[in-house]
C-alpha cells in the first residue's frame, strides 16, 4: 500500500514539474499582450520599478496583477472555468445567470440618485413645456425573457422598479410603455444570448410601439432592408463568464425609405455619411457598430423636410434605436449624460430644439448618476 | 504573498525550489527567500519580524548566563513584550474602544508570536538549548511555509530538522501532492463555497441559514486545511516534515475527539504551554475547570478581538467540561451514528458565532435555523441549493477520508494503468485550480484574519 502511495506521487512529480517549470518559462518569454479580446479589457503589463511603489505595495500587487493577466493560455483557462461551473449546475457566475443565453441581473436602483434623475427629468420639463417630451425605458432580458431565467432566482423586481419610476413622472411626459409588447414576443431573439444589449429586432418592435405613439404612422417589418452583419459576436456577458459555444447575429434594420444624412461625431472625428461603423464589427466590441458607440455629444442632419428637431438623452441601449428615428426628424442630437459636461440649454436653443426623448435600459437608468448634472436640478 | 496566487505557484515556488536544490538547501538561502516572501506586498512588516527574531534570539542566550530569579524576569519581560504588541494591534481597539487608532496587524503576526513563544518556553523550560546561530533561529521563525498561516510548529519538534533537512526525493515527491491538493481544496472548493455563502446571507429562510452555517463549516475547514496541506508540502519540498494540522475533523465523534483533529497545532501550543503548566487536570476539578476555561478564553481571543469568538472559545470549554463529567460515563454505550450528529451538530453551532460580525447576527441566525422570525424555504435558499448541490456533495465527500481509499482501490484494481489515470485526474484537477485562479479577483484566507 505504502508503496503504491511513493509511486504514484513520483508519477506525480515526474508530470508536475515539467509542467510548472515550463508555465514559468513561457510566460516569461512571451511578450506581454496590450489587451485581451475576450475580456475586453486591457492588460497590466510589467510594473516599473520605484523604491516608493515597493514600499507601499503597489509593485508586488501589480507584479501580481501582470503575471495572472500575462498567463499562458489565459483565454482557455477562462473558458475551463465556465465549462466546470456549467458541468456542475452552477446558474450563476458574478451578475450573470448561466442558461441557454447569458442573462445579466437586475440591478439594484440607487434610490437616491434615481429620484433626484426623475426630479430633474420633471423639472427640465416645467422649464421647457413647450417642447414635446417622451420617454422610452427598455426592459431588460431578466424580466421580458424571464423564462430564461434559471428557476428560483431571485433578483430585483424589475417590472416594480419600472412601475416606481413611471408613477413619478410628470404626466405630460409622454411615456411609452413597451413591456407588455415585448413580452408577447419573448420567445423571439430579443436579446443578445452573450450581451448586456438588445437586439434590432427588439428595438424594432420598441420603434413600432413607439411610432404608434408619436403619430409617425404605421410600421412594419417589410419597410426595412436587413442585414446581418456579425454572425459570431460575443459581447460583454461572454467576456465576463468565458462562456463557450454562445454567439450571436448583429441585424441592421435599414428603412427602404430612408432620409439622406450627415453623421457628425466630434468625440471620435467621425462626419459620414452612415451612422454604421464597419471596422467596429472587428473590433472587441462588435456592438458599436451602431453609431461607432458612445459618444458625449452626436449629431444626426437629415436631408427630408421634417419640422422636427429632436434631442435624445440615452445610454448604449439608443444607439441601436436611431437608426429608426432617421427618416422622421430634420436633426437628431444625441447625448450621452455619462459623458457630457457642457451646457444643455444652449444646444436646445441653438438646435431649435422641438422634441426630447429620453432613452435608457432599465438596468442602466435605475443605476445612473449624471442625467441630473446634466438636465441642471 | 499567497500560496494562492499564480505568482507564488508558477514563478516564486518553482524559482525557490530549483535555487534551493542547487545550493542543498542552505538555511541562509531559505532564510532569505522566506523575507521576500513574507515582506512582499508590505515591506514594513519584515522590520517587525526580524525584531521578534532578533529579540528572542538574545534573550534565550541570556537564559544560558543569568540564574533563579533574573532568568524568570527575562522571561516574562520577553513574552510581555511581544504579548503587548499582539495586544496593541489585534485587541486594542476592543478592549479601549475610546482610543482611536486603526493598526492593521502585519501578516501572521498571531503564529509566529506563537512560534517566538515556544522557542522562548523550550529554552527557559531546558526542553532545548538557546540556538546560537541566528540564521537557524531565522529559519525557524520565518519559513515561508508556515510564518503567514502556521502550523505552528514547536520548537522542539522543528530544532533538529533546522540542522539537517537533506533533501528527501520520496518526501520531496509527497510534498508536491499535498501541494496540489491543498491548492484544490482552496481555490476549487473554499473560494466556490465562500461565493454560494456570500450569496446566502440574503436568505431569511429555515433553509437559508441552514445552509449558511453548513457552508461556512465547509469553507473554513476546505480553507484552512488547504493552506495547511500547501504549507506542510512546502516544508516537505524543503526538507521538513512537520505534523498534520488537520485529521479529517469532521468525522469527529466528541468534541474533545473534534479538537484533536483541528488545527492540531494550536491546540498543543495551548495544552504545552498554557494547559499544563497551569496544572492541566492533575490537581483537582476546581482547578481543572479554571484551566480549561483559561485555555477556551485565550483560544478564542487568539482567533480575534469580539465577543463572537470569546463565546466561540467558552463555547467549547463548556462542552468539553460536559463532554469530561456528563458523558463520558455512557459515551461508549451510545450508537456511533449517534455521536456523530451530536459532534457535528455543536460544532455547525460553534461555527455560526465564529462567522458572525456580533452575537446578536449570531443569535438571529440560530433563531432563523429554528424556524423563528423566518418561513421555510425562500427563494435564496432554494436557488443557492441547486446551483451548489454537486459542489456540496463533493464537499462533504471530501470531509471523509476517502480520497486516500479510493487512490488505493484504483491502484490495486487496475495497477499500472488505474496508477496513470490517477495522475491524469490529479493534472486535470490541476489544471482547473489554475482556471479558478486566474479568473477569480483574488480570495485571501480566512485565517489570514486571525
Amino acid at each position: 500500500m505504502e508503496k503504491q502511495k511513493l509511486i504514484l506521487s513520483r508519477l506525480l512529480m515526474l508530470v508536475m514539474i515539467p509542467i510548472i517549470v515550463l508555465t514559468m518559462i513561457i510566460n516569461i518569454v512571451v511578450p506581454d499582450k496590450k489587451i485581451s479580446e475576450v475580456e475586453n479589457r486591457s492588460l497590466q503589463s510589467f510594473p516599473a520599478f520605484s523604491v516608493n511603489s515597493l514600499l507601499n505595495g503597489e509593485f508586488e500587487k501589480d507584479m501580481g496583477n501582470w503575471f495572472s493577466d500575462q498567463f499562458v493560455g489565459r483565454n482557455t483557462l477562462l473558458h475551463i472555468k465556465y465549462i466546470v461551473n456549467k458541468m456542475t449546475g452552477v446558474k450563476q457566475m458574478d451578475n450573470v445567470f448561466l442558461s441557454s443565453s447569458l442573462i445579466e441581473q437586475a440591478s439594484s436602483a440607487n434610490a437616491g440618485q434615481l429620484s433626484r434623475n426623475l426630479d430633474s427629468i420633471n423639472s427640465f420639463y416645467a422649464s421647457h413645456a413647450n417642447l414635446n417630451f417622451q420617454f422610452l425605458l427598455i426592459p431588460n432580458a431578466v424580466s421580458i425573457q424571464s423564462d430564461l431565467v434559471p428557476k428560483y432566482a431571485y433578483t430585483e423586481d424589475q417590472n416594480q422598479q419600472m412601475d416606481t419610476i413611471y408613477g413619478k413622472l410628470d404626466q405630460n411626459i409622454k411615456n411609452v410603455d413597451v413591456r407588455s409588447v415585448l413580452k408577447s414576443h419573448a420567445d423571439e431573439y430579443l436579446y443578445y444570448k452573450t450581451d448586456h444589449h438588445w437586439t434590432s429586432l427588439n428595438a424594432f418592435y420598441t420603434f413600432q410601439e413607439f411610432a404608434k405613439a408619436s403619430d409617425l404612422g404605421k410600421v412594419k417589418k417589410s419597410d426595412y432592408n436587413v442585414y446581418p452583419v456579425k454572425t459570431d459576436f460575443k459581447g460583454t456577458l461572454a467576456n465576463k463568464t468565458g462562456s463557450v459555444g454562445l454567439k450571436d447575429t448583429i441585424e441592421i434594420y435599414v428603412p427602404k425609405e430612408n432620409s439622406d444624412y450627415i453623421y457628425t461625431n466630434t468625440a471620435a472625428s467621425i462626419k459620414s455619411r452612415s451612422l454604421y461603423s464597419l471596422e467596429a464589427l472587428d473590433s472587441s466590441n462588435p456592438y458599436n457598430v451602431f453609431l461607432s458607440g458612445n459618444a458625449p455629444y452626436a449629431k444626426l442632419e437629415m436631408n427630408n423636410d421634417s419640422q422636427k428637431h429632436l434631442l435624445v438623452f440615452k445610454d448604449s441601449y439608443a444607439n441601436a434605436f436611431i437608426p429608426f428615428l432617421v427618416p422622421y426628424y430634420r436633426t437628431i442630437t444625441i447625448v450621452d449624460p455619462r459623458y457630457y459636461f457642457d451646457d444643455i440649454e444652449s444646444v436646445v436653443t441653438k438646435e431649435c430644439i422641438s422634441d426630447v426623448l429620453y432613452l435608457y435600459n432599465a438596468n442602466t437608468f435605475v443605476q445612473d448618476t449624471s442625467l441630473s448634472d446634466v438636465l441642471g436640478e | 504573498m499567497s500560496f494562492n496566487s499564480l505568482l507564488f505557484v508558477f514563478l516564486f515556488l518553482p524559482v525557490s525550489v530549483i535555487l534551493s536544490f542547487v545550493c542543498k538547501n542552505n538555511n541562509l538561502f531559505i532564510v532569505l527567500i522566506s523575507f521576500l516572501f513574507y515582506a512582499w506586498g508590505n515591506p514594513i512588516s519584515l522590520v517587525l519580524l526580524i525584531l521578534y527574531i532578533l529579540l528572542n534570539y538574545f534573550t534565550a542566550l541570556s537564559f544560558e548566563k543569568a540564574e533563579g530569579k533574573q532568568r524568570k524576569i527575562t522571561l516574562i519581560i520577553a513574552i510581555v513584550v511581544q504579548v503587548a504588541v499582539l495586544f496593541i494591534y489585534k485587541y486594542l481597539d476592543f478592549f479601549l474602544p475610546f482610543i482611536k487608532v486603526e493598526l492593521h496587524a502585519p501578516i501572521g503576526l498571531s503564529f509566529f508570536t506563537f512560534s517566538c513563544l515556544s522557542y522562548l518556553l523550550d529554552v527557559y523550560f531546558g526542553k532545548c538549548n538557546a540556538q546560537h546561530n541566528l540564521i537557524r533561529l531565522a529559519l525557524y521563525v520565518s519559513f515561508f511555509g508556515k510564518v503567514t498561516m502556521g502550523p505552528i510548529v514547536q520548537y522542539n519538534e522543528m530544532v533538529d530538522q533546522i540542522d539537517n533537512h537533506p533533501f528527501q526525493i520520496d518526501l520531496f515527491c509527497d510534498g508536491i501532492k499535498k501541494l496540489c491538493i491543498g491548492l484544490t481544496k482552496k481555490v476549487i472548493l473554499a473560494d466556490s463555497l465562500s461565493l454560494v455563502h456570500m450569496n446566502l446571507m440574503e436568505s431569511q429562510s429555515v433553509l437559508g441559514s441552514w445552509l449558511l452555517a453548513i457552508t461556512y463549516m465547509l469553507q473554513i475547514y476546505f480553507d484552512f486545511s488547504g493552506y495547511s496541506d500547501m504549507a506542510i508540502g512546502i516544508g516537505e519540498m524543503f526538507g521538513f516534515k512537520f505534523k498534520q494540522n488537520f485529521n479529517y475533523p469532521y468525522i469527529a465523534t466528541s468534541i474533545q475527539d473534534f479538537w484533536r483533529r483541528w488545527h492540531i497545532s494550536l491546540s498543543l501550543w495551548f495544552r504545552d504551554y498554557i494547559y499544563i503548566p497551569l496544572g492541566g487536570s492533575r490537581e483537582g476539578n476546581n482547578k481543572y475547570i479554571r484551566n480549561i476555561f483559561v485555555v477556551w478564553l485565550l483560544t478564542g481571543l487568539w482567533h480575534g478581538a469580539n465577543w463572537t469568538f470569546i463565546v466561540w472559545g467558552l463555547y467549547f470549554a463548556v462542552l468539553l467540561l460536559f463532554e469530561k463529567f456528563v458523558l463520558k460515563k455512557f459515551w461508549d454505550k451510545v450508537p456511533k451514528f449517534i455521536c456523530h450528529i451530536y459532534t457535528l451538530f455543536l460544532v455547525l453551532i460553534s461555527w455560526i458565532f465564529f462567522m458572525s460580525d456580533s452575537l446578536s447576527s449570531a443569535f438571529q441566525c440560530i433563531l432563523h435555523m429554528f424556524g423563528m422570525q423566518a418561513s421555510l424555504l425562500d427563494s435564496v435558499a432554494l436557488f443557492n441549493l441547486k446551483s451548489s448541490f454537486i459542489l456540496l456533495v463533493i464537499s462533504i465527500l471530501f470531509c471523509l477520508p476517502i480520497r486516500d481509499k479510493i487512490e488505493l482501490f484504483i491502484c490495486s484494481k487496475w495497477k499500472q494503468k488505474g496508477m496513470i489515470g490517477l495522475v491524469v485526474v490529479y493534472l486535470v484537477v490541476f489544471l482547473v485550480s489554475v482556471s479558478f485562479m486566474i479568473s477569480s479577483s483574488f480570495h485571501s484566507f480566512l485565517y489570514f484574519a486571525f
